[in-house]
């Protein structure tokens, strides 16, 4: 497993793009993961940056676990900024899986004692980013997540 | 911060006390701490978490797991959450069925 690189501090209001990360990940790589989430939120001058993280965390399990199937597997990251705006783009090599297509409405009218354990997971990756597109090109399953910079105190 | 959970009893209340970041690798850690709980012959399970920087999606499967798993008879409540882990713990809606206390409460 390779750490996530350093990204050169970016000139703030311009369009630049971190160095790729790519690893063979497993549930004990989130760390590098939330490292890389950073560095991007730190350029881009994000402040809260929870939403992006659990974005890419989320996705990144879903991947290992139900995608590879083994915990285990292939990501890359990608990332950048440009005016006013934060990105990142998660790739992978499990079969093609669209999470914007899965059900992703959090149940909320249930009572905790009558919900599901699971399904959680895409549903906070979807609400704590401002724009996904999701591609599958050449046998890799692309996520793009954007979030905006918010003014300082807002969530 | 190197996550930690930690369970601590005291007469018929039981609290977890979370430290560090809560994910799909540190849940099962926090899991086992709620079944030790569901053991204990308590009225009020109480969650710590005023040292917890992260929590996702699995964190939160801890919780309903924590819900139904205790008896109908104990109380669940997280305590001292954090802006943003309050935040994650109401976008799953979660706020309906745990008491969410500040830390001073309990």
């Amino acid at each position: 497993m390779s750490s996530p690189p350093t990204a050169a501090p970016p000139r703030r209001g311009h369009s630049w793009r971190a160095a790729p990360f790519r690893t063979y990940a497993g549930l004990d790589s989130l760390g590098d993961l939330a490292d890389y989430v950073r560095s991007i939120a730190h350029g881009a001058a994000l402040g809260e940056y929870t939403g992006l993280r659990l974005a890419v965390e989320e996705l990144a399990v879903n991947a290992l676990v139900h995608g590879y199937g083994t915990g285990h597997g292939w990501l890359m990251l990608t990332g950048g900024g440009d005016r006013g705006v934060g990105f990142i783009r998660l790739s992978d090599t499990a079969p093609p899986f669209d999470p914007s297509a899965a059900p992703a409405r959090v149940p909320r009218g249930l009572a905790l004692r009558d919900r599901p354990l699971g399904g959680l997971g895409i549903p906070l990756a979807l609400a704590g980013v401002d724009g996904y597109r999701y591609e599958y090109v050449d046998g890799t399953n692309r996520s793009t997540l954007t979030v905006r910079r918010r003014p300082a105190g807002r969530p | 911060m190197p996550f930690a959970s930690a369970l601590i009893v005291a007469e018929d209340t039981a609290t977890i006390r979370l430290v560090g970041e809560l994910d799909a690798h540190t849940a099962p850690d926090f899991h086992r701490s709620i079944q030790d709980a569901a053991r204990l012959a308590i009225a009020r399970l109480v969650i710590a978490m005023d040292e917890l920087e992260y929590i996702s999606s699995a964190g939160l499967r801890c919780l309903i797991f924590a819900r139904q798993t205790l008896g109908e008879e104990v109380s669940l409540a997280v305590a001292g959450a954090r802006p943003a882990v309050a935040r994650t713990i109401r976008m799953a809606g979660l706020d309906y069925g745990i008491e969410m206390t500040e830390i001073d409460d309990v």
